[in-house]
C-alpha cells in the first residue's frame, strides 16, 4: 500500500508514525511518504510554546478530551526516559489566574497534582481572584518533531520538499491512501468554510529565573486573547493574541507592545528580560477537529483520503490521540480492501 | 548621644542582612562589615539556595518557624518585583519524596511554604522507589546575586564595608560600640564555641535548563535544585568533615544518586563542582553576651551556627539580631543618663 502524509508538522508526522508502528507487519510493502513545503523548524508546531493545555471545556466534545488525555498519558511514559529531553519532552506546573470563580477545566484529572490556588498564591497576582494550579507536560515542536522525522526515517519514510497542489495529483499517481495533515491551508485543497485562522503573535524572552507556567483567562474575550508566560527548556514564551480571521504571518509592532505589556504587568521581573525573537503563527481554528475518511474519485482513479486538521492551538495537546485515531481509519480502509479482495474470489 | 557604632563581623547571607537590617531599622547608627571573605568566596555562594529546613533539635520549634517565615515572606515579596533577577529570588515548585512514609507527614513549616499537600498516586509513579511525597512551592534564593545586591542596599544605606580578618573580638572593642558575630564556622576560634561543627557538602551543577522543579529526597542526601544558569545535584553531609576541594567519588555517588530521581540528568552537562562546611550546632546562637574588654564591656549579639539553613532563617534570624542590638542601644541611653 502507497500512503502519502501532507504536512509535516506535529499532526502530519505523528500519524506517520502512528500508521507505520501499528501496520508495518502487517501491510507489506508499506509505503510511506511525506509531502510538505515547510519542515521543522518552520512548521506551526515549531513556533508553539508547547505546554500540554487543551481548551478549558470542551462543550459536550468527549471525543477531543479523549484524544488530549491519550496524548498526556502517552508523552508521559517518556517522562523517566533518558532520551525525554531530545523529544523535548518535560514537566511544568504553573498556573491559571481568573477574575471570577471557574468551574474546574474538562481536563482536571489528566494532568497531575491539580488544585485551586490558595489565597497566599492569589496575592502574587493582583487582579486576578481565582484560579488553579497543576503539573502538565512540555512539548518542544523543535525537538520533538526532528525526533518524529528520525524515527520515520528509521523506517524508511521519504520525505519530499513539495507542496502538493491538489488530491488530484496524488490520485493520478497511485497513491492508495493519503492523510491530509495541511493544518490552516487545508483549504486550499478542499474548500473548509469551518476552518479559520486564529492568528498568534509570540515573544521569546530570556528570563531563565522563571520555573512555572502562567495562564490568564477571560471568559468573555476568549482562548489566548490574554497574556501568558511559558518557561520552555531555553527561554519563555509570551503572548495573548487570538486574532480569528487574520491570515498575516508578520509581527506587528501593536501587538508586540500589547504582548510586553500586558505580560509585564502580570510578572514584574520580566522588566529585565531580553527579548529574543518575535513570531506570528496561524492557529487552524475549527468548530472541531476534522478527523474523518472521505473517499476520492477521478475517473478511473480512486483514493481514500484521511482528514486530520483543525487543531487549533492544541494541536501538539491533541496529537497522539488524533494520531491514534487516524490509524485506526486507517485501518478500516486496510480492512475493506482486504475484504473486496477476498470478495473478488 | 553620639552614634552608635556597630561592627558586623562576616559578609556571608547572616552578616550581610544582619548588617542591612541593623542600618535600615536603626537610626543613628554607622554599621560596618568586616570580612575576609566576601562574595562569592563565601560559605553562603556554593549552596542551591533553596529555602527549607531541618529542625534545630536544641531551638524552639516555633522560634525557628518565625525565622522561617520571616525569611519566607521577605524573599516573597523580592521574587514578586522587579528586582527579582537582580537579588536571584525566584519560586520554584516540586517534590520531597520519601521511600518510607516518614513520622511526621505534615512539618511545621507547611503552611510556611505555598500550596503544600501530600503526592498523589498519579505523581508519585514518576518516582517508584518511594512510596510518600510532599508537594509544595518555595523560594531560591541564589547568593552569588542576591549578596552582593544585599551589599548595594547596605551602602544606600551608608553601611561601610571593611576587608580583613578578625582574630578577636577585642580587637574592634576600641573602635565600636556593639559587636554583632556572624562568622558561621569562623566562632569556632572567635567564640572559642565547642557546640560548633562543620558538616561537609558537596555539590555538582549541570547544564539542564529543561528541569524546572525540585526534588528533594526526604533523607535530605539527595537533591537536585534548579537554578538560574545551572541545576544544583547533591550531596553529601559529613560531620567534622573539612576537606574544602571536592571528593571523586562523592561526586560520581551523588551523580548517580540524582539520575536515578530524575534520569533526564544523564544528558546533562556538568559545569563546576563546590564543597561548603555548614556551620552546625545543637541549637542556633542567637544571643547577647557581654564582652570584657579591659576596664569595658561591650555587647556581643551572637548570630551563627545556621547549619544547612542560613539561606532559610537568614532575614527570620537578622531582624531578631537587630531587635538585640536595639535593646543594647537602648539600655546605653538609659545607663548613660543615670
Amino acid at each position: 500500500m502507497r500512503v502519502a502524509v501532507i504536512g509535516a508538522g506535529v499532526i502530519g508526522l505523528s500519524s506517520a508514525l502512528c500508521i507505520l508502528d501499528r501496520y508495518r507487519s502487517s501491510v507489506t510493502p508499506l509505503i510511506i511518504e511525506v509531502y510538505a513545503d515547510q519542515y521543522t523548524p518552520l512548521t506551526t508546531s515549531d513556533g508553539a510554546a508547547g505546554l500540554w493545555q487543551p481548551y478549558l471545556y470542551d462543550k459536550g466534545n468527549v471525543q477531543e478530551t479523549k484524544w488530549n488525555k491519550e496524548t498526556f498519558d502517552y508523552l508521559l511514559t517518556y517522562i523517566n526516559d533518558p532520551d525525554s529531553i531530545k523529544m523535548g519532552i518535560f514537566t511544568q506546573s504553573g498556573y491559571n489566574l481568573f477574575t471570577e470563580p471557574t468551574p474546574d477545566p474538562s481536563w482536571r484529572d489528566s494532568v497531575l497534582g491539580f488544585r485551586h490556588l490558595t489565597p497566599q498564591e492569589l496575592d502574587m497576582f493582583p487582579g486576578y481572584s481565582y484560579g488553579w494550579f497543576n503539573t502538565a507536560l512540555m512539548i518542544e515542536g523543535k525537538s520533538y518533531l526532528p525526533w518524529l522525522m528520525d524515527r520515520l526515517r528509521e523506517q524508511g519514510v521519504i520525505f519530499f520538499h513539495r507542496k502538493i497542489e491538489s488530491f488530484r495529483e496524488l490520485v493520478d499517481s497511485g497513491v492508495d491512501v493519503i492523510v491530509n495533515c495541511t493544518g490552516i491551508r487545508a483549504g486550499e485543497l478542499q474548500p473548509d468554510q469551518d476552518l479559520k485562522p486564529g492568528r498568534g503573535q509570540i515573544l521569546k524572552v530570556e528570563a531563565p529565573w522563571l520555573k512555572h507556567f502562567i495562564i490568564t483567562n477571560d471568559h468573555k474575550t476568549g482562548v489566548y486573547t490574554t497574556p501568558y508566560i511559558i518557561p520552555g527548556s531555553r527561554l519563555v514564551t509570551i503572548g495573548g493574541i487570538f486574532q480569528l480571521g487574520n491570515w498575516s504571518q508578520e509581527s506587528n509592532s501593536q501587538d508586540h507592545q500589547k504582548v510586553w505589556e500586558s505580560c509585564s504587568k502580570l510578572v514584574p521581573s520580566l522588566k529585565h528580560a531580553r527579548i529574543v525573537d518575535d513570531w506570528a503563527g496561524l492557529r487552524p481554528v475549527r468548530s472541531k477537529v476534522r478527523l474523518e475518511r472521505e473517499t476520492l474519485e477521478y475517473g478511473a482513479a480512486k483514493s481514500e483520503v484521511i482528514h486530520n486538521y483543525g487543531h487549533g492551538g492544541f494541536g501538539l495537546t491533541i496529537h497522539w490521540g488524533c494520531a491514534q485515531e487516524a490509524a485506526n481509519l486507517f485501518g478500516k480502509v486496510v480492512e475493506e480492501k482486504r475484504q473486496k479482495a477476498t470478495s473478488r474470489l | 548621644m553620639g552614634r552608635v557604632r556597630v561592627a558586623v563581623v562576616g559578609a556571608g547571607v547572616v552578616g550581610l542582612s544582619t548588617a542591612l537590617c541593623i542600618a535600615e531599622c536603626i537610626p543613628h547608627c554607622s554599621v560596618t562589615v568586616l570580612a575576609d571573605k566576601f562574595s562569592p568566596d563565601t560559605g553562603s555562594d556554593g549552596a542551591a539556595g533553596f529555602v527549607y529546613v531541618n529542625k534545630f533539635p536544641d531551638t524552639p520549634v516555633d522560634r525557628q518557624k518565625r525565622w522561617l517565615k520571616d525569611t519566607f515572606d521577605h524573599l516573597f515579596s523580592i521574587s514578586n518585583s522587579s528586582e527579582a533577577p537582580d537579588a536571584g529570588v525566584y519560586l520554584i515548585s516540586g517534590w520531597q519524596v520519601f521511600r518510607d512514609p516518614p513520622s511526621e507527614k505534615r512539618p511545621y513549616w507547611s503552611d510556611v511554604v505555598l500550596g503544600f499537600r501530600f503526592m498523589s498516586d498519579a505523581e508519585l509513579e514518576k518516582f517508584p522507589k518511594h512510596k510518600f511525597g510532599q508537594a509544595f512551592t518555595s523560594l531560591k534564593c541564589e547568593c552569588p546575586l542576591y549578596l552582593p545586591w544585599l551589599e548595594k542596599r547596605f551602602k544606600n544605606a551608608n553601611g561601610q564595608v571593611q576587608r580583613g580578618r578578625v582574630t578577636d573580638f577585642g580587637q574592634l572593642c576600641g573602635n565600636y560600640d556593639i559587636i554583632v558575630n556572624c562568622t558561621g564556622l569562623g566562632s569556632l576560634s572567635l567564640a572559642g564555641d565547642t557546640d560548633l561543627h562543620p558538616v561537609r557538602g558537596q555539590i555538582l551543577k549541570v547544564q539542564a535548563p529543561w528541569l524546572k522543579h525540585f526534588i528533594r529526597d526526604g533523607d535530605g542526601l539527595t537533591y537536585i535544585f534548579p537554578g538560574i544558569s545551572s541545576v544544583t545535584l547533591g550531596g553529601t553531609r559529613q560531620k567534622d568533615d573539612c576537606r574544602l576541594t571536592a571528593d571523586p567519588k562523592d561526586r560520581s555517588d551523588m551523580f548517580e544518586r540524582c539520575c536515578a530521581l530524575e534520569p533526564s540528568l544523564k544528558k546533562s552537562q556538568v559545569l563546576t563542582e563546590w564543597v561548603g562546611l555548614r556551620p552546625t550546632r545543637g541549637g542556633l546562637r542567637l544571643e547577647k553576651e557581654m564582652f570584657q574588654h579591659g576596664s569595658r564591656q561591650v555587647p556581643i549579639i551572637h548570630n551563627y551556627g545556621h547549619g544547612g539553613g542560613g539561606i532559610s532563617l537568614h532575614w527570620g534570624t537578622a531582624l531578631e539580631a537587630t531587635q538585640l542590638v536595639k535593646e543594647c542601644i537602648g539600655n546605653r541611653y538609659l545607663a548613660s543618663n543615670l
